[in-house]
């Protein structure tokens, strides 16, 4: 499980202001869940993110990871074993030439014995969907499929925990459907704990627990009906509701209203079908 | 055109040549630089030439792949050639105002266009069959027994293998930046020489910010999954000689040899 | 100003294991002056070499782009005059930005175009204006400095400080949140309209290109596979589904109402207000 205990974070800047980007933050995260923490640019969602594997050492407060505190640099290469990472641009992380050499740059990193690679690496590529293209170079992909292979090159690592910076938003809409299936699937068939940090509404209806972050706070968490239910909220920090819970709100507005909270366009379609 | 440069990129082909060890091909390669430029004989050249053809067929790679990665390094062919052409002292063939053409110039012109023109196909030939993690792979293995002095082998290798994964991205980026400022009324075809170099400014600080970018995250990509240098690392491509690496190198050694044999006894 | 294309034909020399050919091949385009198009279809079938061609970025190898009274064929020359009225606003355009302050920036393609002085500042003005960027606070900034949003906004104002009067948005909002993702597609349409541009549209956002396009084009390997009026287009749920592209969400709700059979009727695309009406009339015409 992870745990996040007050966590603090604050940079300066040039002219020595001080700007807060993480306040007080704290956050459960069960294994096997599926999580999703979503908030517009400069929410600190990404921040938090970097905390989770020791890219940033808490300033403040603490970030434990199965009972290891992330504290400083000599426990980061066991923190960063049980919790993968997938970033945003998907060529800025690909580090290999072919995906195959890819997939096998971290388990390289990790020493793993050289004649299992292929084998880790075939498992790995499989899950994502990408087995039938490993000599691929990366300029040769698309960006779904090269999304999908960095989430592959973590994978391999057999990480505990898979935290996804923003994943989608470099992606057309196929590409971010795609990505999106292979975590769905990951958290249902391997009980793989996600972490998907994401600006875009619709990608976190599927969620066991949402989190909305604005200016460095927490502001909403809970199931993501719970939380479209405070459409207010989510208004006022100008986050865009899912076209799915507009269309709820407009029909509720001409007098008819729905037993539930829509999220998807099979969920509304299910409370038509109630009315019909 | 700046699309067409092949230097960095790789091919996948089940082949003789993509097979062999990487330290063979990197050690062939550079026996044969030595060579090219240790012969000036033109029965010495087709000699050369049937060994590249023999090397390109077997490494099942177009040939039309590799000639054309030849077409950007035409500038600087012409240049050599030229160089060489009109400042070569000798025997004078021909004279008009102040330009001398002489017959030794003539000769070394035509050689060393033709020693670059091997030796470009020849590192193309090299990148294109070997992908860039095998390459270096193969550079840090010759490194290895370096490292005793204080050689930073494998920081080299990775550097370097680095670089050549980001060419073809950064390739892909210099033309889209240069046709976005070109619609912008942009203009690198006119002008002087100072013109010119000016023009590029609104393309190379716009490559600069983005390689720094790309280099910061990959830097992070690399951190968070476990990069900390050469300890404890294991190889996924072990590297091993085998009895046609052990033949490749012999047969070079022995042109090599030979060819020195042949140089001092002229 | 209006947009011919004439059998455009363009094949790329890529060499791959593959017999795919990349290119455009025998484009024919007829858009007239204000009109808004969409160009779409999936990664890689030829959209941005086809935008490419209309500010002769590439030279069509056969047939010919008209531009108002611009001739584009293989052979043309002296391109300034036509780059000059077509702006061409690339995927994220805010990595060709290299000046050190807006100011200067915005200035690059009206000063490439031979504008004087007091052009040039009006031009940037009207451009910044035009996309809500404050002109006194923000023209000796650097340009680095400002957010994602911000950053694409200035890029935009760059290529409107040409002044154009044909605009190429090739996926304009990619990479955005969607609060300034919003922002920017209603400032691009109050620009088209008041600088009555004739506006190409290149997304793959299909809920976007029904927002902002009267006309569309689908392409898939480098040919123009159907056209019509957005409306007839996104009529084609099926034909869009086998080419890889989306329907917009009203036809996607359609869809799974009929379904259920709780509607016949054709499976138009529209804004939420109004599928909202039609929704309350379905429950209603039944419960009465």
């Amino acid at each position: 499980m992870i745990k996040i205990i007050d966590l603090e974070h604050e940079y300066k800047k040039d002219n020595n202001e001080s700007i807060k980007t993480l306040n007080k933050v704290n956050i459960d995260i069960n294994k096997g869940d599926f999580v999703s923490i979503i908030g517009h640019n400069g929410s600190g969602k990404s921040t938090l993110a970097k905390h989770l594997n020791g890219l940033i050492i808490p300033q403040k407060g603490e970030v434990i990871i199965d009972d290891i505190k992330v504290i400083d640099d000599n426990n980061i290469w066991e923190i960063r074993r049980k919790v993968g990472m997938v970033f945003q641009n998907p060529d800025n992380q690909f580090v290999g030439g072919t995906i195959e050499e890819d997939i096998a740059f971290g388990l390289e990193n990790i020493g793993f014995p050289s004649k299992d690679m292929m084998e880790r690496i075939n498992y790995a590529a499989g899950k994502v969907g990408m087995g039938d293209y490993l000599k691929r170079p990366p300029h040769k992909l698309s960006g779904g499929q090269k999304q999908r292979s960095a989430i592959g090159s973590v994978l391999a690592m057999e990480p505990d925990y898979l935290v996804l910076d923003e994943p989608t938003s470099m992606l057309d809409p196929k590409g971010r459907k795609e990505v999106i299936e292979v975590l769905r699937t990951l958290n249902k068939q391997d009980k793989m704990t996600i972490l998907l940090i994401t600006h875009f509404m619709d990608e976190v209806v599927y969620s066991d627990k949402v989190i909305v972050m604005d200016k460095g706070n927490i502001v909403l968490q809970g199931t993501p009906k719970e939380v479209f239910n405070n459409k207010k909220m989510l208004k006022s920090i100008n986050l865009e509701l899912p076209k799915a819970a507009i269309l709820q709100e407009i029909i509720a507005n001409k007098g008819i209203n729905f037993k539930d909270e829509v999220l998807t366009k099979e969920d509304l379609v299910e409370e038509l079908w109630q009315l019909f | 055109m700046i699309k067409d440069i092949t230097i960095g990129q790789y091919i996948y082909k089940d082949s003789l040549v993509h097979k062999l060890d990487p330290r063979t091909k990197i050690l062939a390669s550079m026996f044969f630089m030595f060579g090219i430029f240790l012969i000036n004989d033109i029965s010495e050249y087709v000699f050369v030439l049937i060994l590249s053809a023999l090397t390109i067929f077997m490494s099942q790679i177009p040939i039309m792949k590799i000639l054309k990665g030849l077409k950007p390094i035409f500038p600087l062919m012409f240049l050599t050639v030229i160089m060489n052409m009109f400042f070569t002292q000798g025997e004078v063939i021909f004279n008009w105002a102040f330009i001398t053409i002489t017959r030794e110039g003539v000769y070394l012109a035509g050689f060393m266009g033709i020693r670059i023109f091997f030796l470009i196909i020849f590192t193309s030939l090299l990148t294109l069959t070997t992908s860039p993690i095998t390459l270096t792979n193969g550079i840090e293995g010759l490194l290895t027994p370096l490292k005793r002095f204080k050689v930073p082998a494998h920081e080299i290798a990775m550097m370097m293998s680095i670089a050549l994964r980001f060419i073809p991205t950064l390739i892909d980026e210099t033309d889209k930046i240069m046709k976005a400022q070109k619609a912008r009324g942009a203009d690198f075809e006119s002008g002087n020489i100072i013109k010119r170099t000016k023009s590029l400014v609104p393309i190379l600080i716009p490559l600069f910010i983005s390689a720094f970018t790309r280099a910061d995250e990959l830097a992070m990509a690399m951190e968070a999954r476990g990069y900390r240098g050469d300890e404890g690392r294991t190889k996924f491509k072990e590297l091993k000689y085998r009895l046609t690496d052990i033949i490749i190198i012999f047969i070079f050694t022995l042109i090599l040899i030979l060819l020195f044999i042949r140089k001092i006894a002229l | 100003m209006a947009v011919i294309l004439e059998n455009v034909y363009y094949k790329y020399d890529v060499e791959d294991n593959t017999n795919i050919e990349y290119g455009i091949f025998n484009i024919n385009m007829n858009v007239e002056q204000g009109k808004t198009v969409g160009i779409i279809g999936k990664t890689g079938s030829g959209k941005s070499t086809l935008m490419q061609h209309l500010n002769a970025l590439y030279l069509p190898q056969k047939g010919k782009v008209i531009v108002g009274d611009f001739i584009v064929d293989k052979k043309s020359k002296d391109l300034r005059n036509l780059r000059k009225k077509v702006g061409m606003v690339f995927q994220y355009p805010e990595d060709q930005l290299f000046e050190e302050t807006i100011f200067n920036d915005l200035a690059f393609g009206p000063k490439n175009l031979g504008l004087s002085k007091e052009q040039i500042e009006k031009a940037i003005r009207g451009a910044m204006a035009d996309l809500e960027l404050d002109f006194d606070s923000m023209k000796d900034r650097s340009p680095y400095q400002l957010s994602g949003g911000q950053k694409r906004k200035v890029a935009i104002a760059s290529v409107l400080a040409m002044n154009p009067q044909i605009l190429v948005l090739d996926e304009p909002t990619a990479g955005l949140d969607p609060k300034s993702k919003k922002d920017l597609l209603n400032l691009l349409i109050s620009i088209k309209n008041k600088r009555n541009l004739t506006l190409f549209f290149v997304s793959h956002n299909m809920d976007d290109v029904f927002l902002l396009t009267e006309y569309i084009y689908v392409m898939c390997d480098g040919r123009i596979v159907f056209e019509g009026s957005t409306e007839e287009v996104f009529k084609e749920n099926t034909k869009l589904r086998e080419l890889d592209l989306g329907v917009p969400f009203s036809v996607e709700v359609l869809e799974l109402l009929e379904k259920r059979g709780m509607y016949k009727g054709p499976l138009k695309p529209m804004e939420l207000e109004e599928l909202a009406d039609l929704l309350v009339g379905i429950i209603r015409g039944k419960n009465d």
